[in-house]
């Protein structure tokens, strides 16, 4: 039963992912933006714009070009930037795991304080903790990130002199193993640096962060209130146990399945925000990338770091599918109850 | 006896505006519940102050000649004043004019990519619900296969292929946001399709399009408001940083994402140009939202 859905849920992956390539890959050979043109700058002659659209082979019918291009992904090959004048697959695998820390790490903070502030503002329902969450839940998904970033870096960076407010480090960092720079400088055990990656990465995760937090504590109070609502927290109670072994260990494991379907939705919603962040921040991920790649009609490097976007966001959706019985274990996989 | 007659006529007006009052409260028993959510009465009142500065602007602006492509040389990047309330730009221009001059900018954004994706995603979840089979499959694979990317990288993506422009990004964004209607309208048609009434009307012989747009729509109504005026505020979120990320509006364009953008080149010494559009798309998102959850928890009681 488990490997069968599993197995399905892996067929639908493959489904999602082969659609969104041929979405985008349509789109921009269907859409007017022309990376010719924008490669080669407005003084080129209509002969060399012909001659580089060969080498491209954006002459070629779109059903051969995308043939081309799924052809070249199976060798591990998305093609040449137009930005870079490198492969794409190159610069995504070296800046991947700079855009998968930043947001592991705003996803870390995200749940690590937005649960048990949830839980916090459920169990004082209505008192001083309660309306703070309330305000900071409002907030939270109200504020353009852009601008949150720009002025937590006047705050940090410039009036206090606090923390570093662009790119990943400032000392020099150890052997590259994992990509991820606090884990390559933990390995190392190298403090010095593991503190200069944490204090870079402190600021773009807050603002990463900060509306999933929000999101995730509200859900989290709702579904703790409802949980309330069932007798067993009130027998647990009259039996002495300890309200924080009931909170936390019980009331709090019936109540997060639906915040695990809220996790699964904002992932998408942070990596697409990295867009934003990691412009703000100098951060040297694969988001900066794609933004420049975006904006200059890079058309190998759009496809490319979207599918890659697209991958993760299916496998981590993956992932929460098969947290949801391990947190709960009166959910059977496949809708079986 | 009334109580014109025990009180005198004297009484008989303060008497009147109560029994008028009483009967209007009685008469408008829902509007009453949603007056008494009072973050959403902000909301909303903050909302028409905006429709109002929209629709009037150019009556009300200090320095009308600034929303354009003005240059004063005499007075650029001057802090916050009493004649600069909110300082002026890098082009001497009034920033508080140029935030007015905006605020049609953001909002026909949010107004105009919810009306088309509701107009987009409502009927196809809505077809996918009710006929179910090969329909609802093919439907709702679109809809994870344009959910998998996120709405900034997508709409960005289209914005730029279009040609950046700001009516180029409420396409795209109109593009991406469909997705979000078409699964809330599945899901509700789904549920609303089992109940008695659905049953009844078929039996009676309605025709599909009778149950769908007569039945089952206005069932939907009260989900499709509480995700519109939601989602709005996201939408310009994200439409202010498509432009901040220079794929929407373009200069000289008083566009609130544009001015933070242009604003940032001057910090730290001039913070102000970049601080006062930030906080105008803060609040306009806000008041969204306040409303918003003041029509979930609406809904909610009834």
């Amino acid at each position: 039963m488990r490997l069968n859905y599993l197995l399905s849920r892996l067929a639908q992956m493959i489904v999602v992912i082969v659609g969104v390539s041929v979405l985008i890959f349509v789109l921009t050979r269907v859409l007017p933006g022309d990376p010719v043109a924008a490669a080669l700058g407005d003084r080129a002659t209509a002969e060399q714009m012909t001659q580089l659209r060969a080498e491209l082979g954006l002459d070629l019918p779109l059903w051969q070009q995308y043939g081309r291009f799924v052809a070249g992904l199976f060798s591990g090959d998305m093609g040449m930037s137009l930005v870079e004048k490198r492969d794409v697959s190159k610069i995504i695998a070296e800046r991947l795991p700079a855009t998968l820390e930043l947001v592991l790490a705003a996803l870390f903070i995200a749940i690590s304080v937005g649960v048990p502030l949830g839980v916090m503002a459920a169990v004082y329902r209505n008192g001083v903790i309660d309306q703070i969450s309330r305000l900071i839940a409002l907030f939270g998904v109200s504020f353009p990130q852009f601008w949150v970033g720009i002025m937590l870096q006047l705050l940090m960076g410039l009036a206090l002199a606090l923390l570093p407010i662009t790119g990943r480090s400032s000392v020099p960092m150890p052997q590259t193993i994992t990509g991820f720079l606090t884990i390559d400088s933990l390995i190392a055990f190298d403090l010095t640096a593991l503190g200069n990656a944490l204090r870079h990465l402190l600021c773009p995760a807050l603002v990463l962060a900060a509306g999933p937090l929000a999101t995730i504590m509200r859900m989290v109070r709702a579904n703790m209130i409802d949980e309330f609502e069932k007798p067993y927290p009130e027998l647990a109670r009259a039996i002495g146990m300890h309200p924080f072994i009931i909170n936390f260990q019980y009331v709090l494991r019936n109540a997060f399945t639906p915040t695990l379907t809220l996790i699964g939705f904002l992932i998408p919603i942070m990596i697409g925000s990295s867009f934003v962040v990691e412009k703000v921040f100098a951060w040297p991920g694969i988001a900066r990338f794609g933004a420049d790649a975006i904006m200059s009609n890079d058309f190998n490097g759009v496809i490319g770091i979207t599918l890659v976007i697209c991958f993760f966001v299916v496998l981590l959706n993956l992932i929460v599918d098969i947290l949801y019985p391990i947190i709960d274990p009166r959910i059977r996989l496949g809708g079986e109850r | 006896m009334t109580e014109h007659q025990l009180l005198g006529p004297a009484a008989a007006p303060a008497i009147d505006a109560v029994d008028a009052k009483l009967s209007a409260e009685q008469s408008f028993p829902r509007l009453r519940r949603f007056l008494r959510n009072r973050p959403a009465v902000l909301g909303s009142f903050f909302m028409l102050l905006m429709f109002v500065v929209m629709a009037v602007w150019p009556q009300l602006v200090p320095y009308p000649d600034d929303v354009a492509d003005a240059v004063n040389f005499d007075r650029m990047l001057e802090p916050p004043s009493a004649e600069f309330w909110l300082g002026t730009d890098e082009a001497g221009r009034d920033i508080l004019t140029r935030i007015m001059a905006g605020t049609g900018m953001s909002l026909s954004l949010g107004l105009v990519v919810i009306s088309v994706a509701i107009v987009i995603g409502v009927p196809l979840g809505m077809i996918a619900g009710y006929y179910g089979g090969w329909t609802e499959r093919v439907i709702m694979r679109i809809v994870d296969v344009f959910s998998s990317v996120p709405a900034l990288v997508l709409a960005l993506a289209i914005s730029v292929l279009l040609g950046p422009s700001l009516t180029n990004a409420m396409i795209a964004l109109s593009i991406v946001w469909w997705r979000v209607f078409a699964r809330i309208a599945h899901g509700q048609t789904l549920s609303i399709k089992s109940e008695p009434y659905v049953a009844i009307a078929r039996q009676m012989g309605a025709s599909d399009i009778h149950v769908l747009f007569r039945e089952i729509l206005p069932n939907m109504a009260s989900a499709i408001l509480v995700t519109a005026s939601l989602d709005a505020g996201a939408v310009i979120l994200i439409g202010t940083s498509i432009s901040f990320l220079g794929a929407g509006a373009s200069p000289p364009t008083a566009e609130w994402g544009l001015m933070v953008a242009s604003g940032r080149a001057y910090l730290p010494s001039a913070w102000w140009p970049s601080l006062f559009p930030g906080l105008a798309i803060f609040f306009t998102v806000m008041s969204l939202n306040m409303i918003g959850d003041g029509l979930r928890d609406f809904f909610a009681g009834e």
